[in-house]
């Protein structure tokens, strides 16, 4: 099973892009410094879905979101198991004490990827790249879960592509279950704009809104963008 | 349609009024004279309401394609506007962060033109954050606008707006004017318990999961108090 790592990162503000680059220096590292085999073919700063940073827009800020790339369910307990036995890891702990002028605390969750949530291969594939992000945790009925993903999937995933969305990723979070994530990015902040406008006068949209209405219990935003090292990012 | 972000504030220490006074000025007439973004209110929450250090701050744009305008032109800031980062590194010393909301406002929620053309102001401001039963925001601010729009106005209170959350369901911010201190003593006195009262706290029971609310202040201009 794989799933993913995600972290919000309660950044010491102003300091989010230099956390960004920092914290990817971990797997850059060990790209880069270990056995041959292990040296990256692959496209530049891998590992990660995408880091972000908030914009004022909507949410708490100032935060960073890391969300790392897939692993399988074993080789992330080792990580676990590596933080809490006597098997150290220097240069993390090393890196941990180095960067607390950078940030202040942060929660973390584990994802369990939707079947139609793209993996990175296929986001560096089909050259998903954004200016914008929107990121969205929210909480439904027991039960519900599945049910709401499907329905994303079926209702409200082609609206959203008729409007310049892309999906970064859909997911349910492991021993949470009433929760879901996702993560979509605009090309443009015009694409944010105009699904949002056309919320109540296309069918489509009107109607996944009022299943939202009637169903999400709790809902938390955040307006995003990519850090200079997230390959997601669309600069000018 | 206008569209609205409300920003509370985390303020760091004795920063507010700074932070407030930088935001008056600056601030908003660059926001203005850039990129059209308004400034539709700046205020201090009084703390013994609610969460202190803490400012607040109501942005309005014309539409949806004002706000894409606009956060296009400043979003990532340190590329796109120095001027405005380096306002943004100077608040740093008075601020921590906070947290937006996008807002839609409701069909009786006047402009900051309506309310400047009316003469409509106020030295201090109810907020109320509001949880709709799911579905019922609708519903809610039509009863609003029936039932409690009236019977505040009767007591001098005018609505600033009453806004719906642009990305989270069934969520909701209220914004009223009380001409002064003295008006709002004399307002909420008989309320305290939930503005609007009894009658309208079990109408509300019909139609909201929840209703918080606080007052906000503007501290007199010039005067760089916390």
């Amino acid at each position: 099973m794989l799933v993913h790592l995600w972290e919000v990162i309660h950044t010491v503000p102003g300091q989010e892009e230099p956390y960004m680059t920092s914290v990817l220096s971990i797997s850059e590292r060990r790209d880069y410094f270990g056995a041959p085999e292990t040296a990256p073919t692959g496209p530049k700063y891998r590992g990660q879905v995408g880091l972000f940073r908030t914009a004022e827009v909507s949410g708490l800020w100032p935060k960073v979101i890391n969300l790392w790339g897939e692993r399988d369910w074993r080789g992330f307990v080792d990580n676990l198991k590596g933080q809490f036995t006597d098997t150290r890891h220097v240069a993390m702990e090393e890196w941990w004490n180095r960067n607390l002028s950078l940030r202040r605390g942060g929660f973390d969750r584990v994802l369990l990827p939707a079947t139609f949530s793209p993996d990175t291969i296929r986001l560096a594939q089909e050259g998903v790249k954004g200016r914008v992000f929107l990121h969205e945790i929210i909480q439904v009925p027991w039960g519900e879960v599945p049910n709401y993903l499907a329905r994303l999937e079926r209702e409200f995933l082609p609206a959203a592509q008729r409007h310049d969305w892309q999906l970064i990723g859909a997911y349910s979070v492991a021993m949470r279950p009433r929760e879901v994530l996702t993560v979509w990015g605009m090309r443009e902040w015009r694409g944010f704009a105009d699904l949002l406008a056309a919320a109540e006068s296309e069918s489509d949209l009107r109607e996944w809104f009022a299943y939202r209405e009637r169903t999400v219990t709790r809902s938390e935003e955040l307006v995003l963008l990519a850090g200079r090292v997230n390959p997601l990012r669309l600069a000018d | 349609m206008a569209v609205y972000i409300f920003e509370r504030i985390d303020i760091t220490g004795g920063g507010r009024g700074k932070f407030i006074e930088l935001i008056r000025t600056s601030w908003a007439e660059y926001a203005k004279n850039r990129h059209g973004v308004r400034l539709a209110g700046v205020w201090a929450t009084v703390g013994s309401t609610a969460a202190w250090p803490e400012a607040d701050i109501l942005w309005e744009m014309d539409d949806w394609g004002h706000f894409a305008a606009a956060q296009a032109a400043t979003n990532p800031v340190e590329d796109k506007d120095p001027y405005l980062n380096e306002m943004w590194r100077e608040a740093l010393a008075w601020r921590s962060g906070g947290q937006s909301a996008l807002l839609i406002p409701s069909a009786f929620t006047p402009t900051v033109a309506d309310l400047r053309a009316a003469g409509t102001s106020g030295e201090v401001v109810l907020y109320e954050n509001i949880q709709s039963r799911p579905g019922q925001m609708a519903a809610y601010h039509a009863a609003l606008r029936a039932e409690q729009l009236p019977r505040a106005e009767a007591k001098g209170i005018r609505l600033m707006g009453a806004y719906r959350h642009a990305l989270r369901p069934n969520v909701g911010v209220n914004l009223w004017l009380l001409r002064d201190w003295e008006q709002c003593a004399e307002a909420l006195e008989s309320e305290l318990a939930f503005p609007g009262g009894q009658a309208w706290l079990d109408r509300c029971g019909e139609l909201l999961e929840d209703s918080e609310g606080w007052l906000l202040a503007a501290p007199p201009e010039g005067l760089l108090r916390t």
